[in-house]
């Protein structure tokens, strides 16, 4: 997969869970403008970049979503749960199309029925009418308001074009199809490349573009290359409703001016023939200078043809053309072989100009034009073939009062009136007279007035021999035509080419307008361990001072060591802090995702749960945050499928229907507590107690001695679950336990609450960050083992005297509280230590209360960078994880809260 | 040859077609009302009526009619050119049995162009 795809996708994940975010909103308390146009903007973001890659079903799908909230934006269309539901399917299916694109399975002739039906979907709620619900393209009617029997272009739309060279011209003239053209004037918006637009992109995928021409401005040095100060203008052949289309989302920045293409054709040549005018003008002048007859002659008669062709502007164009063709090629022939240029324009303008006629008159050498071109006298012409066999029949070039008297006797042949003994005499003879041909019947007469007035089937000849021609002979041609040769050709092309890299460059560019930075989180890692790894070296130099001390016997040497290494330790723990605020990302991160779960599920139990998120943002390290994610996801499962009940009970029980789930983020000093709190029904404490008996997690003896609020810690235990009926949502072999290790895992502790009838609240306590800890270093049998600073209330040093007995517990009596001890040896499965007189012990704070750990030796505290245990350790619970120190041992740092456990 | 009738009751009006329509090859008829023209259309060969529609005795609808009727006739092509360029005049022409319908004044090169196309000929030299 490539890079970009990866960018591709990541940036559209964003898109998708910001756009949904915003549609739950939506649902949730009511459409607004800037909501919607929110998920307009993530998802027109999405099928532009789409575009990019060549994933047609998903622009698609993305196309038809975007339109829907155009519709809904420009307040066509109300906004529904209707519509919200299918635009959640189609965010969802587009998903579905990220995960098989990153992992390369996608199969896009899948995706194509996919896309067609949710496109479908989607617009049907546009138009009800257009699409039936099936069909995608909207057939509405051209709304185009160009005639096709426009002859010429006016002379606004003659300006309008100016900008297109004029050995375009030629070209043009041969590569137009279809019965209309279009100028698209683009003007994109100065900050386009920000929202990763690409104009030159959105230009060439134009339906059939032509030609386009770069206005790119004299710029500055000092200009802003990063905004987009281009205009561009493009020519191509299709109608403006596909325009339209191709360019809804550029609204207000483009222009688009629709010709007919006849009437470009007309004016094309009418360019060439002035240019060639202009030539024979030049050459007359030089030849009255030179006293040169035969040029004289020649070019008088090419000037004359060309003025010809311009008195009879549309009457009679075609006709004319082939006079002038006619005397271009006498002129030729009486200059001979060394020709000069206007011979050369002569032949060349021949060629291309007879070859499209060539089309129409059905002649292809140029004695047969001539002869056609003096047909005035000899018309009507005579042909013995059918009327009704239109490629055999030698087309007629209609005058436009041919045209009028013709369209006029169609008419009278189609009028009400029409009576067949008396009109039809006076008709078939004049129309005989017109086409040169005979009529039997009304059938035949008006199939042929039909067929010599529909100029489609000319211009579609025409067309046809056009497009046969390769594009070398129409550039060398077009170089021809022109008075520098060396300049045409190719230059609209290298001209366009050349315009095309220079706007693009600020695209690549990097982009020092954005504020944010996104970095792949492993090199993010990377970095921390680098500075764990700094830290442990760091760490290292105290050592190195007490040993120069003590075997160097350097106190100088010491204290220098010392002052360097207050230094070190100052840069790296604000090296330390700087990047753990880039690790730093508000809790929202991963709360955004939950209310869409919540309203999934609470749709599909047909419960009404409201979700109320607080806190969002609370700053949490990634990588804790992410690993939290799933348990949370339980955690409120657990909530929406036990906590909160069915409407009907609901209303029972005197709530209101509306079930509420608060999610809940507060910062506390360096931790953060979430909450998770329900309204619903509450767990019963007695029938936790009950179940964990019967399923022998507690045995009868504590099934009398727990307290309800023990008894509620019991869904923590392995092997629970409080529903009596699995259902599909939890009770899936994850319990809570699997829950509570995770939050373990990562340094946290969880507790429960409940009151029956008024609900449940999870409370998790996490670290703010994983990764670096003050630790207290302590000696359990000449190993070094390590505590969380913040779990340490006190270390006191007591005589063995002060531990009394209670029942089969240790205790210590410290200011007059009890504290329950907890001897390390045993809980890590050491050797008994023999009896000493004195013990030390460190006091610790527990969810349950303090404790005292007996240890055998105190050491200092130190900063670690906390790694997690993995492999086959990681099932070791009572150790949350192990850092490495200064001199390369390794520390064990204990989970105060499973060791107590085991302990108690 | 082709045979043109102009049936105006204006000399002006008829002298001034006369003029344009006139070529080497065409013979050119004049009638002043719709009973002249129709006396001497038949038993002659005539290619094309000019009409005027306000004449007196019978006007050009009338005349139209006729000319319609009449066997002889029936195939020759009616031009009609009227002073009013209402629509509903040129309908009733058409409705008579016109093939063609101009308004005064008559664009001399247009009125050239259409005898041309009906009847042929008539390269203006």
């Amino acid at each position: 997969m490539s890079e970009l795809l990866d960018v591709f996708i990541g940036e559209s994940r964003e898109n998708l869970e910001s756009a949904s975010q915003e549609l739950l909103e939506i649902q949730s308390s009511g459409s607004s403008s800037e909501r919607v146009d929110k998920i307009f903007r993530d998802l027109h973001t999405i099928k532009g970049s789409s575009d990019l890659f060549d994933i047609k079903p998903l622009t698609r799908l993305a196309h038809a979503a975007e339109d829907l909230l155009d519709s809904v934006r420009a307040n066509e269309v109300a906004f529904s749960d209707d519509i919200g539901e299918l635009l959640l399917e189609a965010l969802d299916q587009i998903s579905i199309w990220f995960d098989e694109l990153e992992v390369g399975s996608q199969d896009l002739e899948q995706w194509q029925p996919i896309s067609t039906n949710l496109g479908a979907k989607l617009r049907y709620f546009i138009d009800p009418d257009a699409s039936d619900g099936a069909g995608i393209k909207n057939e509405a009617s051209p709304t185009s308001t160009v005639s096709l029997d426009d002859k010429f272009l006016t002379d606004e739309q003659i300006d309008l074009l100016a900008s297109f060279s004029e050995n375009a011209d030629i070209k043009l003239l041969c590569q137009v199809e279809g019965p209309y053209c279009y100028l698209v004037r683009y003007t994109p918006d100065e900050g386009c490349f920000f929202r990763g637009e690409d104009p030159i992109n959105v230009l060439l995928a134009l339906p059939g573009l032509k030609a386009f021409n770069i206005d790119m401005p004299e710029l500055n040095h000092d200009a802003d290359i990063y905004n987009c100060v281009t205009s561009i203008e493009a020519l191509g052949c299709a109608d403006e409703d596909a325009i339209k289309q191709h360019m809804a989302y550029y609204e207000g920045q483009y222009t688009v001016t629709v010709f007919s293409s006849q009437a470009l054709r007309a004016s094309c040549v009418s360019k060439i023939i002035d240019n060639v005018a202009q030539i024979a003008d030049q050459t007359l002048s030089d030849a009255l200078a030179d006293n040169n007859l035969e040029q004289v002659n020649a070019s008088a008669g090419l000037l004359l043809a060309s003025q010809d062709i311009g008195d009879a502007h549309c009457d009679d164009a075609k006709r004319a053309t082939l006079q002038f063709l006619s005397a271009a090629s006498e002129l030729d022939f009486l200059r001979g072989p060394e020709s000069s240029s206007v011979a050369e324009t002569a032949e060349s303008a021949n060629e291309s100009i007879g070859q499209s006629n060539d089309a129409v008159v059905g002649t292809d050498d140029t004695a047969n034009v001539s002869v056609l071109g003096n047909a005035d006298e000899d018309a009507p012409l005579e042909s013995n073939a059918k009327p009704s066999d239109i490629s055999a029949r030698p087309e007629k070039i209609l005058a436009p009062h041919e045209k009028a008297i013709l369209t006029q006797q169609l008419t009278l042949l189609n009028s009400d009136n029409y009576k067949s003994e008396f009109m039809f005499p006076s008709i078939s003879g004049l129309v005989g007279n017109i086409l040169g041909e005979t009529f039997s019947d009304e059938g035949t007469l008006a199939l042929a007035i039909c067929n010599a007035l529909d100029d489609e089937t000319i211009n579609e000849q025409a067309d046809e021999t056009l497009k046969q021609q390769s594009a070398e002979d129409m550039s060398a041609v077009a170089t021809q035509t022109t008075d520098t040769p060396e300049k045409a050709g190719n230059n609209t092309e290298s001209n366009a080419l050349n315009s095309t890299n220079e706007s693009a460059q600020p695209v690549k560019a990097e982009r020092q307008a954005v504020k944010m930075l996104k970095v792949d989180q492993a090199k993010i890692d990377y970095l921390m361990d680098i500075v764990g790894e700094l830290t442990v070296a760091k760490n290292s130099l105290p050592y190195l001072a007490k040993q120069a001390e003590e075997e160097g016997g350097s106190r100088k040497l010491s204290k220098q060591i010392k002052a360097h290494f207050s230094i070190v330790n100052r840069l790296t723990e604000s090296l330390q802090s700087a990047v753990l605020q880039i690790r730093m990302v508000p809790v929202s991160h991963v709360f955004q995702r939950y209310p869409r779960l919540v309203r999934d599920l609470a749709r599909k139990l047909d419960k009404k749960i409201e979700l109320f998120l607080q806190g969002e943002d609370t700053e949490f390290d990634k990588n804790l945050i992410e690993s939290l994610s799933e348990p949370l996801i339980h955690l409120l499962r657990n909530s929406i499928d036990h906590g909160i009940e069915s409407p009907a009970e609901r209303l029972a029980a005197g709530k209101s229907e509306m079930g509420r789930i608060d999610l809940i983020a507060t910062p506390l000093d360096d931790s953060v507590i979430i909450e998770i709190r329900d309204d619903g029904k509450g767990i019963d404490p007695t029938k936790i107690k009950l179940l964990a008996f019967q399923k022998g997690v507690i045995s009868e003896a504590q099934l009398e001695s727990l307290d309800d609020n023990e008894a509620l810690q019991l869904v923590f235990a392995a092997g629970f679950s409080t529903s009596e009926q699995v259902s599909d949502l939890s009770g899936r072999g994850v319990g809570m336990d699997a829950v509570k290790t995770m939050v373990s895992q990562a340094g946290g502790t969880i507790e429960m609450h409940s009151e029956v009838g008024v609900g449940t609240t999870f409370k998790l306590l996490l670290p703010q960050t994983m990764s670096v800890n003050r630790v207290m270093m302590f000696e359990v049998s000449d190993q070094m083992f390590g505590v969380g600073m913040d779990a340490v209330v006190e270390t006191v040093k007591v005589p063995t005297s002060d531990i009394q007995r209670i029942r089969n517990e240790h205790v210590l009596v410290i200011r007059e509280k009890l504290i329950p001890l907890c001897n390390l040896r045993d809980a890590l499965g050491f050797d008994e230590a023999e009896e000493k007189e004195e013990h030390s012990i460190l006091v610790v704070s527990a969810p349950q209360g303090e404790f005292g750990l007996i240890i055998d030796k105190f050491h200092e505290g130190i900063d670690v960078i906390q790694k997690p245990l993995e492999g086959v350790l990681a099932g070791y619970a009572q150790f949350s994880g192990t850092a490495l120190l200064g001199d390369g041992r390794v520390l064990l740092i204990i989970n105060v809260q499973e060791v107590l456990a085991k302990c108690l | 040859m082709k045979t043109v009738m102009i049936v105006d009751d204006a000399t002006t009006v008829r002298m001034f077609h006369k003029k344009l329509v006139s070529t080497p090859d065409r013979i050119i008829e004049e009638a002043e009302n719709g009973v002249e023209a129709l006396e001497k259309a038949i038993g002659t060969q005539v290619d094309l009526f000019l009409v005027d529609v306000n004449m007196p005795k019978m006007d050009g609808y009338r005349l139209c009619k006729e000319i319609r009727r009449n066997e002889a006739l029936r195939a020759v092509p009616v031009i009609m050119i009227s002073t009013e360029s209402a629509n509903q005049d040129a309908e009733r022409a058409y409705q008579c049995g016109a093939n063609y319908y101009m308004t005064k004044p008559v664009d001399a090169d247009m009125l050239k162009s259409v005898v041309s196309a009906v009847i042929g000929g008539g390269a203006n030299e």
